[in-house]
């Protein structure tokens, strides 16, 4: 094969991948956003969340030899679980500076986390998935079945997502109360109804992801929300807090650069500061980040 | 004598951040970066050029405080929220530079960091308890006058309501960087201490999980007063020593303290009007009166 | 009568938004001048122009003879310039008096070693002191801001704003959600304020607060000036009373 089809058949690759990586940031981070949108609270306990979603999907999966069943099942328990920690900690905290919900929340991550440990024990557990689909391969580009997993189902979230925000009433609400909640309060809007909504839809995609990166990787363990906590920081800031396209394109942006990083580029860098340092970057010419507002 | 030593060095973190972050409001996610900053800063000094002990602590203190003037600077413009995130950015690219730059010893971290030493002769570990101890008292009365002078009650004013505090002639940039300054220099201090009596530190040991160690330490104990985080870091501490029995449980027991403590006492143990301070000052205020009805 | 204050054709745009369109007028010494409008006219916009919280898009501000653009809001105030917010803001952990101290330290802020002085001697405390004695305060002096109630916590931002010494204050609607008493002192206030050289520019939607207390007023309307004389002409003014209902009518 002549050199540069070897090359763009690398590339192509490498972009297939990092859209891979970067759909798995896409639904932890938007989550975060979505959260963030509503309540204006860092939820750094939802990367807790997300852990808990693949132990779930773990769990479900032993029951339900159907895996899409099993990651609704644990989409839904991620959801409910959401529910909880807004109804019985950030309720009470809305009042208060902004430096007590994010110690409750880091706080609450650091439990959730020894608590995985100590019930499922701290060795990485295989989430052994058997795939009939056969990988599809375009020249030297190879989509693996996983991949198809992750790409289907991200897709289909979003899709689903972006019909409930826009053309739903509950979305319409939940954009309210994102923009003013005083406002949409004063406007008749069940704010604490829409509320925990947000919740149910950030962690219930959360969960997803964590079902998905649990069959990609093949392993599921207690500190694997520790990665995503931060990354998914760093992505909606990039992308412009409380911004659902911002956060998809940051997400994507950061999946994609790191895939470059380790295939192509030798610089010493660790793959995970690379997500503060595009951060950063971004910064400094959109100080909102790349689609944030005000 | 290493609990007593540690603790102390804690309580002078605890203080250092309490004034970015109780004092002037600025959330920092990231103070162990400057407590690296200032551990290897002196380490380095100590091991690569030989330097005496007492050359290599304002070294470090100077060169952290620069740095946190210098870092503070994207700190400032940027919002609250963003605030936290940045400062978590801060510490993991720090905390990248010390493990991946080969010049700062790499994942070996840097050995062999000498205790001070007077003509030859060693400290011991109760001279360097000793010392300890002053620096913590420094450390204090520098905290005692900052909240008495003009200074802090700017870095007060930043904390309620920046926009007010503009309207009031506080100039926003000039009072935040001084609090970065100050915050920064002290934990560089901090970190001098640790280095020379562990003797060997790497990039682990300043990561965001030890920022938050810190932080929690000033929230358990009462962000924005003094006692608050001496007391944090006293309790929090020495907690670990405790709690040794059920060693399997204990990191559990810390993330739920933290909760529950926001929860229901998110001023902390000993902050402003918490339940402990409360029935503290009803209880004094009933003594005075039996007091004076009975003289 | 040298001008205190002369907003010279300053216009403001935001993003593209037309905040305020060539607006131009003067304020003398000790005068009590009036700014209103119907809701999104730019008078809070104006506001924050003088007091540096917006740079202007073009046009100037002159204060005493000196352009402000280019200085930050600490340095207006410590001009002489204090104001008081819509929305107020105290600072709600500080207590009463710390709140009146912020300001009183306004001369000390720049410079490095005065900061490092100690604030709460018993000079600045009676300083201070004065200051709520003359809003009537006094007597809640060690209470949390955060604790006082609407109208005394508009009171508080005033003997804020005048501990900062100035020689014009902006005040932004201060007689919302006053009761009619309190609306009576604080015109008494005002009216006090003014005896004693201090020059007042008001928001206010309160019509009659209006135009019983000032000498003259401003009139604007989506960002341009449309009247501006004294309370009598104004009432009469077709303009101004087209951009009110016009306002109503739309509404």
């Amino acid at each position: 094969m002549p050199l540069q089809g070897k090359v763009i058949g690398m590339l192509a690759q490498q972009i297939v991948n990092g859209i891979t990586i970067g759909s798995i940031y896409a639904l932890i981070a938007l989550g975060l956003t979505i959260v963030y949108g509503v309540l204006k609270i860092l939820h750094i306990a939802h990367a807790g969340v997300y852990a808990m979603g693949a132990y779930l999907g773990l769990w479900a999966y032993r029951f339900i030899p159907n895996l899409f069943l099993a990651m609704i099942v644990a989409m839904a328990l991620s959801g409910v679980s959401g529910i909880v920690i807004e109804r019985f900690l950030y309720k009470s905290m809305l009042d208060k500076s902004r430096i007590v919900p994010l110690i409750a929340s880091i706080g609450l991550f650091i439990a959730m986390e020894e608590a995985f440990r100590i019930i499922s024990g701290p060795y990485v557990k295989a989430f052994p998935v058997h795939f009939r689909q056969k990988p599809w391969i375009f020249g030297s580009v190879r989509i693996s079945a996983p991949q198809m997993l992750v790409f289907g189902v991200t897709i289909a979230l979003l899709v689903l997502l972006w019909w409930v925000i826009s053309k739903t009433r509950m979305g319409k609400a939940l954009r309210a109360v994102s923009m003013d909640r005083e406002m949409a309060d004063a406007l008749g809007v069940a704010t604490e109804r829409i509320i925990s909504l947000s919740f149910f839809i950030s962690s219930a995609l959360a969960g997803a992801a964590g079902v998905l990166v649990g069959v990609f990787y093949n392993s599921v363990y207690p500190t694997m929300g520790d990665i995503p906590a931060y990354k998914a920081l760093a992505i909606i800031v990039l992308g412009g807090m409380g911004s659902i396209p911002g956060t998809i394109l940051g997400a994507f942006l950061v999946g994609i650069s790191e895939t470059f990083l380790i295939g192509f580029v030798n610089i010493p860098l660790p793959r995970d500061a690379l997500a503060f340092i595009v951060m950063i970057a971004v910064l400094m010419f959109r100080p909102y980040g790349l689609l944030g507002k005000e | 004598m290493t609990v007593s030593i540690t603790i102390g060095i804690y309580v002078i973190l605890a203080i250092s951040l309490n004034i970015i972050t109780g004092y002037a409001g600025q959330i920092s996610l990231g103070h162990a970066a400057f407590f690296g900053i200032g551990a290897y800063a002196s380490g380095m000094l100590a091991t690569r050029l030989g330097a005496p002990f007492f050359i290599c602590l304002p070294f470090a203190i100077v060169v952290t405080g620069i740095v946190g003037a210098i870092l503070g600077i994207p700190c400032l413009r940027v919002r609250e929220d963003f605030l936290a995130i940045t400062t978590m950015g801060i510490n993991f690219v720090v905390q990248a530079v010390f493990l991946y730059v080969p010049f700062f010893g790499g994942a070996l971290g840097i050995s062999n960091i000498p205790l001070p030493s007077l003509n030859g002769v060693e400290m011991t570990k109760s001279v360097y308890l000793v010392m300890v101890v002053l620096f913590v008292l420094i450390a204090i009365v520098i905290d005692g006058w900052l909240t008495r002078s003009w200074t802090g009650l700017a870095l007060a004013s930043i904390r309620e309501d920046e926009t007010a505090a503009e309207m009031s002639g506080v100039n926003l940039t000039r009072f935040k960087v001084i609090a970065f300054v100050l915050g920064s220099a002290m934990a560089g201090l901090a970190g001098g201490l640790y280095a020379h009596f562990m003797s060997f530190i790497s990039a682990q040991d300043f990561g965001f999980p030890e920022s938050i160690v810190i932080l929690s330490m000033v929230v358990f104990g009462g962000i924005g007063t003094l006692r608050g985080p001496i007391i944090g870091a006293i309790i929090l501490g020495v907690a670990p020593e405790f709690f040794r029995p059920i060693l399997d449980y204990r990191t559990l027991l810390y993330g739920a303290m933290l909760v529950v403590l926001m929860r229901f006492q998110p001023q902390g143990l000993l902050g402003i009007d918490s339940f402990i301070i409360r029935n503290v000052k009803r209880l004094w205020k009933k003594e005075t009166v039996v007091n004076e009805i009975s003289a | 009568m040298r001008s205190l204050l002369e907003v010279d054709s300053v216009s403001k745009y935001f993003e593209g938004l037309k905040a305020l369109d060539d607006v131009s007028f003067a304020m003398g010494m000790g005068e009590i001048l009036g700014l209103i409008g119907p809701n999104g006219a730019g008078k809070t916009t104006l506001f924050n122009l003088i007091t540096g919280t917006y740079p202007v898009t073009s046009g100037s501000i002159r204060y005493k003879g000196r352009d402000l653009s280019g200085f930050g809001p600490s340095k207006i105030a410590a001009m002489g310039i204090g104001r008081t917010f819509q929305i107020v803001r105290p600072f709600s952990g500080l207590t009463v008096i710390e709140n009146v101290l912020v300001a009183l330290g306004a001369s000390h802020y720049p410079s490095f070693f005065a900061s490092l002085s100690r604030f709460r001697t018993k000079a600045y405390l009676s300083e201070a002191s004065e200051f709520l004695r003359r809003v009537g305060l006094m007597s809640y002096a060690e209470q949390k801001a955060e604790n006082l109630p609407l109208g005394l916590k508009k009171r508080l931002e005033i003997a804020r704003a005048l501990a900062l010494h100035p020689e014009l204050v902006l005040l932004d609607e201060p007689a919302g959600g006053l009761r009619h008493e309190e609306m009576d002192q604080l015109i008494g206030l005002i009216r006090e304020l003014n005896r004693e050289g201090v020059a007042v520019l008001v928001i206010e939607h309160n019509m009659p607060v209006v135009m019983e207390l000032c000498e003259r007023i401003v009139v604007l309307d989506h960002g341009s000036k449309i009247a501006e004389g004294p309370p009598e002409d104004i009432r009469e003014n077709p303009h101004v009373i087209d951009a009110y209902l016009g306002r109503e009518e739309d509404a």
